[in-house]
């Protein structure tokens, strides 16, 4: 079959097989020239290409081909042009082998803390934490944060007296000293908060209730 | 009354409140107790204060100044709103 000479200028002294023919003419638009000629070789390689394909089962890639990470040049050639096509958008890519140096100093950390380097580090559960030191979950200690003023990530500014009261094993009469310790330090020391049950109560459980005003400046 | 309230911070004379605390741990120790009884804990009759004054340095002070600074310490939105949308108001009226 007559097909394009600048199709298979690569092959003039061997022969080319019609799968690799078949990938170059298929994205080539027909000629003007001859276009039914053009069609028919079309639609030969195709043919061919389907009977080839139809053979082989299935196309086996190696895997790694997959799997394998770039080279460091195409990397940083890649960076490179990025930066210059969008100078204003700036990705963190890997670098494409690991580094030595910073493996090697992970090694060092591991074995200073007589870890092996293949065991798994458990990392604590910021809940479990949160219960530990505060004495409530991460959405109570949110609420709380929200009355002091405090934004999360704040935890060092709350008042002394939650982190007391979340220790374990403290007896009630232990929480009531918190308490009362809390409220004699005053401003008005004419003017005693009265403590009664209910004020102990609400403190000990944390329950202090709506937040409507809160809620309504937020919503403005 | 539940949750946070300026009426928690009612005149009682320090005998009123040792007798509330005395008859809450005896309810906590009772062997039977009503849901009568655990409500009389938790209910209290609101008290309209009498005077301006008290209003305004018995009441609102007491609970903004003493209370909530002592709970939340000074940054709570609540006391910044309450001192700068109704004490300071207040007490310029009282000038």
């Amino acid at each position: 079959m007559p097909c394009p000479a600048y199709l298979a200028y690569d092959e003039f002294t061997d022969d080319i097989s019609a799968p690799i023919l078949w990938e170059r003419i298929k994205v080539t638009e027909e000629t003007e020239q001859c276009p039914e000629l053009f069609n028919g070789i079309k639609a030969f390689l195709r043919a061919a290409n389907t009977k080839n394909t139809k053979l082989q089962g299935s196309v086996a890639l190696p895997i790694r081909s997959f799997s394998k990470r770039a080279q460091e040049d195409a990397l940083t050639w890649g960076r490179a042009r990025q930066e210059v096509l969008f100078p204003n958008l700036k990705v963190v890519t890997a670098p494409a082998t690991p580094q030595r140096n910073g493996m090697h100093t992970l090694l060092q950390v591991l074995a200073q803390k007589g870890a092996s380097p293949t065991s798994a580090v458990a990392l604590p559960d910021p809940e479990t934490e949160c219960v530990k030191k505060f004495g409530m979950c991460t959405t109570d200690l949110n609420h709380i944060l929200q009355l002091c003023g405090l934004n999360p990530g704040q935890e060092e500014l709350l008042p002394p007296w939650i982190k007391e009261m979340a220790v374990k094993q403290l007896s009630k009469d232990g929480k009531h000293r918190i308490i009362r310790k809390m409220c004699s330090e005053l401003r008005y020391e004419d003017n005693p908060i009265p403590l009664f049950p209910v004020v102990y109560k609400m403190v000990q459980d944390k329950a202090f209730g709506g937040m409507t005003i809160l809620t309504v400046r937020q919503q403005q | 009354m539940k949750g946070l309230s300026p009426y928690m911070m009612v005149e009682a004379t320090a005998s009123k409140i040792e007798e509330e605390n005395e008859l809450a741990d005896a309810i906590e120790n009772a062997s039977f107790t009503t849901v009568k009884d655990l409500q009389s804990l938790l209910k209290r009759k609101a008290v309209v204060p009498g005077s301006f004054h008290l209003l305004l340095v018995v009441v609102l002070r007491t609970f903004t100044h003493n209370f909530l600074c002592a709970c939340f310490g000074a940054r709570c939105r609540l006391l910044v709103d309450l001192v700068a949308d109704i004490i300071t108001p207040l007490a310029t009226m009282r000038l």
